[in-house]
């Protein structure tokens, strides 16, 4: 899993939502986070702080969207390899795919449980893991 | 749910959406209200939850919408029932309220009985519910037979409920009392109505071997009412528009299905009988969509006005765009009403034929004649056009008709049972309709 030292860069529109991320990270051990309130915001902090190991990220928010964010994430080259999660109210496959298709990690369906947030980024995390040997 | 656990009932929503509801819905229940975002977060911040938790969503808290409320509660509270009570169904999609976190999604007024029947499950649950009672159909009941539950009846001029017969039975004279009298439901205590179902299921299977119908007339009651409140959301769900003629098409075989089921009966059955068992049978928005369809149809068989199948697709979703209204209009007088919910009001037949053409349902142009102008009237003071007489169809003064013949056959405190004849009288009295059609309804009316 995620270290403790892991900074984790939370995006939601919704204060609410990114307040219970911080909370699940948190009981995970994950003191140090961030919040942004849409992908635009988002971008800009990690281009200032560079010191982000994990992105949680809403896919619906305004001016710029999760997906978008991911993106923008992934065609940088300093951020290509940094863990992305995007957070869902949408399973459908074809969102699905173009969230895989454009580098995500993992996806997290809305709403979801503390548990659920901790098994995808258990998932994640392993992800990682592999890809990195 | 045992006493001592902790339990919480909250209503989130602006406050003109809480007010909306009426409190004797969920009395006993101590609800706490949350009106703001702010609030709510606090709440959620509290991290301290009961054991068990149920949520009513009343509106969104503007920079909260509906959906992310609901998500919050599931994703915070790990034993809730979320569920929402909306006004509003214009752009509603029920299909993404579901999958994000919400139990049920009723629309207000149309389903008033539904979110009093949860209100009054929850107040069962707690212990805070008074009496409750199931209707059971009269035609399910065989006089001189052992029955294991009592029966009790609801008295309008005394306003209140009465023991008829305790468990045992009913006589012969009772039941011919009650029938004489147009009463075609009693009531079951709601802790007894399994008891009901076990003896209706043994009467069916002592009948089954005759090839009869396997549902009970109070089953059969229940599962139209069901489908035709499907039905109805089908039409008023925006999660699948676009989808086009075929989408139309099958609601369209959706609603036959159900008059097919519900409404229009097989051969060999008595006009009469089955007009007469319709007395008083509308409860509800969708119970009255049923019973008119079913009450226009036979009204068109014994009459010969009109065809059947129209009157009774039209009787299905002449009200349809009542959607629009925000209170109950069958406990209002239209000069009470607020002036957008006359308006509303006041254009619902053409709402109705709008809400299924939105859906893509290809109608008839008689039928679509037979909605839009079932308010109009002979003597052009009707609406919404105040159409003049040679304007308005005998199928759409049927439907009228029947419309108007389920309101006031409704049981209503303080005022008797009206006979037939008298509901006649009054609709004849008031309603504007052609001497030809009152006269041809009379003629079938006076001997029901």
């Amino acid at each position: 899993m995620f270290g403790a030292n892991t900074k984790v860069l939370i995006v939601d529109d919704m204060s609410t939502m990114r307040k219970l991320v911080k909370r699940s990270v948190g009981l995970l051990g994950m003191a140090q986070h961030e919040e942004a309130a849409d992908g635009q915001i988002a971008w800009t902090l990690l281009n200032e702080k560079k010191d982000f190991g994990l992105v949680i990220s809403d896919w619906n928010m305004p001016n710029c969207s999760g997906l978008d964010f991911l993106k923008r994430v992934r065609a940088d080259s300093q951020f290509k390899n940094l863990p992305f999660v995007l957070l869902t109210a949408e399973g459908e496959a074809e969102q699905v795919k173009e969230a895989i298709m454009a580098g995500v990690d993992s996806y997290i369906l809305k709403p979801f449980t503390h548990d659920s947030l901790t098994a995808k980024l258990e998932q994640a995390y392993k992800k990682r893991i592999t890809g990195a040997k | 749910m045992s006493s001592e656990e902790e339990f919480d009932f909250l209503l989130v929503g602006k406050p003109e959406s809480i007010s909306s509801l009426s409190s004797e819905m969920y009395e006993g229940l101590s609800a706490k209200t949350y009106s703001e975002s702010d609030n709510l977060e606090k709440y959620f911040e509290t991290g301290q939850f009961p054991d068990s938790l149920f949520v009513v969503v009343l509106s969104d808290l503007g920079s909260m919408s509906l959906i992310e409320i609901a998500q919050a509660f599931c994703s915070y509270v790990p034993r809730v029932n979320v569920i929402c009570v909306l006004h509003e169904s214009s752009g509603l999609d029920f299909k993404s309220l579901k999958k994000n976190g919400f139990s049920d999604i009723f629309l207000f007024p149309m389903d008033r009985k539904y979110i009093q029947s949860t209100f009054l499950a929850l107040k069962s649950k707690k212990g805070v519910a008074g009496k409750q009672y199931k209707p059971v159909k009269l035609i399910d009941l065989n006089p001189g037979d052992e029955l294991p539950f009592s029966l009790s009846t609801y008295l309008p001029m005394n306003k209140k409920f009465v023991q008829l017969t305790a468990a045992g039975g009913i006589s012969e004279k009772k039941f011919e009392i009650l029938k004489s009298k147009g009463i075609n439901s009693l009531l079951v205590d709601q802790d007894e109505i399994e008891k009901f179902h076990t003896y209706s299921a043994s009467q069916f299977s002592s009948l089954m071997s005759g090839g009869g119908n396997s549902l009970s007339e109070t089953e059969r009651y229940e599962r139209a009412q069901s489908a035709v409140r499907d039905l109805f959301r089908s039409f008023l769900d925006k999660s699948d528009d676009g989808a086009g003629f075929e989408q139309g098409r099958e609601l369209m075989e959706q609603s036959k299905k159900i008059i097919e089921s519900y409404v229009i009966q097989k051969t060999g059955v008595d006009l009469r009988v089955k007009f007469r068992e319709l007395k008083g049978e509308g409860s509800d928005f969708y119970s009255h969509a049923q019973v008119v369809s079913t009450l226009a149809s036979l009204l068109s068989m014994a009459t010969g006005i009109g065809q059947p199948e129209d009157l009774a697709i039209a009787g299905l979703f002449h009200d349809i765009g009542l959607d629009r209204v925000s209170v109950d209009v069958s406990l209002f007088e239209i000069s009470d009403l607020t002036p957008e919910d006359r308006e509303y009001y006041l254009q619902h037949p053409k709402t109705s034929v709008l809400r299924l053409k939105e859906k893509r349902v290809t109608l008839m142009p008689k039928i679509v004649e037979i909605i839009e102008r079932h308010h109009e009237r002979i003597d052009g003071k009707g609406f919404p056009d105040a159409l003049p007489a040679h304007k308005v169809s005998e199928e759409a003064q049927l439907l009228g008709y029947a419309d108007a013949y389920e309101y006031l056959s409704r049981r209503v405190p303080g005022q008797k049972i009206k006979t037939s004849l008298e509901i006649h009288g009054e609709i004849a009295g008031r309603l504007g309709l052609s001497p030809e059609v009152l006269g041809k309804v009379h003629s079938f009316l006076a001997n029901v």
